[in-house]
């Protein structure tokens, strides 16, 4: 059954990152198997700072600081945004889409009201395909790169 | 043993022993504090205290332990222009800090690492690359020089107040 007090956290980047760099390390757990047995690789997440690398985590690395093989390493090489996937949230298409008609519209006369103030006090700045482009829920495309060392 | 009779240990080295490599110590450390004076100070960077993010490995603010004055010889490389592609134009910094590795290790206690910080007349530069080139008398356990390669860093990367 599902947890509903479970935390829902968001997709920020920071987040997804980390999802990708636990799965990795976590999930996936690649272990190889070497002269002194069977071995966890360690996961390292490229670009961090000299003293992070040097000094955090020792075991990476031997005596005179040259790292310990094999290593898993991950980067995210970029970030795009993918218009093609996009969806439209107007609820006239969502219509359309599932084929349903729509028979019958209230109108709401103080929210209509209130609706066309806002509109004209920013018509001056926002355009109308500005507008059409807030109501789209984009989705963005993350590239990761692994690379086995 | 009679006379003939082959040692089973070699002799230690006739001219290479301990009291040669502390003259060369005493030589080195006289030239370079008394004689060169050149120094830095040394900001350690404590990884401990430091909130280090657990991924990225970044901190905004960094931590340091007691700096420490250290004596050496700086080699000041000059400003250089640098292209950032399709970016801008940039300059960098850089410096060489040849430190006495046993004057650091023995009397000081102190080991110097990548990303550490050194401040130079009233400049920040970070310790981006070691070289350890050189062995006293070709003893392999007799490495005598660190050698660090440093940039100024940029600002808002360190803030020692």
């Amino acid at each position: 059954m599902q947890d509903n007090n479970e935390i829902s956290h968001p997709s920020t980047l920071e987040n997804i990152d980390t999802a990708i760099y636990r799965f990795v390390d976590e999930t996936l757990s690649p272990n190889t198997i070497t002269n002194a047995g069977r071995e966890k690789v360690n996961v390292l997440w490229m670009g961090s700072e000299r003293t992070f690398q040097i000094k955090n985590n020792k075991e990476l690395r031997d005596k005179v600081g040259k790292l310990r093989l094999p290593l898993i390493t991950i980067s995210r090489t970029s970030v795009s945004q993918e218009m093609t996937h996009s969806r439209v949230q107007s609820k006239q298409l969502i219509l359309e889409k599932t084929n349903e008609s729509l028979s019958a519209r209230v109108i709401q006369q103080d929210k209509t009201q209130n609706f066309k103030t806002l509109l004209g006090s920013v018509r001056k700045w926002v355009t109308k395909q500005d507008l059409f482009q807030q109501e789209r829920l984009s989705t963005s495309l993350l590239r990761y790169q692994n690379q086995l060392i | 043993m009679s006379e003939w009779e082959r040692p089973t240990q070699p002799p230690s080295p006739m001219f290479f022993g301990e009291k040669e490599k502390n003259l060369v110590k005493q030589i080195n450390d006289e030239i370079i504090e008394r004689v060169v004076g050149q120094q830095v100070l040394y900001f350690p960077i404590d990884v401990d205290s430091t909130d280090f993010h657990p991924i990225y490995g970044e901190a905004i603010e960094k931590n340091f332990l007691h700096p420490i004055r250290v004596f050496a010889l700086v080699e000041f490389q000059g400003v250089e222009t640098s292209d950032m592609e399709n970016i801008a134009l940039d300059k960098a910094t850089k410096i060489k800090v040849n430190f006495h590795k046993r004057r650091l290790t023995e009397d000081q206690n102190l080991f110097v690492r990548e990303g550490d910080f050194v401040r130079f007349g009233e400049v920040f530069y970070e310790i981006v690359k070691l070289l350890e080139p050189k062995i006293l008398f070709g003893q392999p356990e007799t490495r005598f020089e660190v050698g660090a390669e440093c940039i100024r860093a940029r600002d808002g990367l360190f803030n020692a107040g």
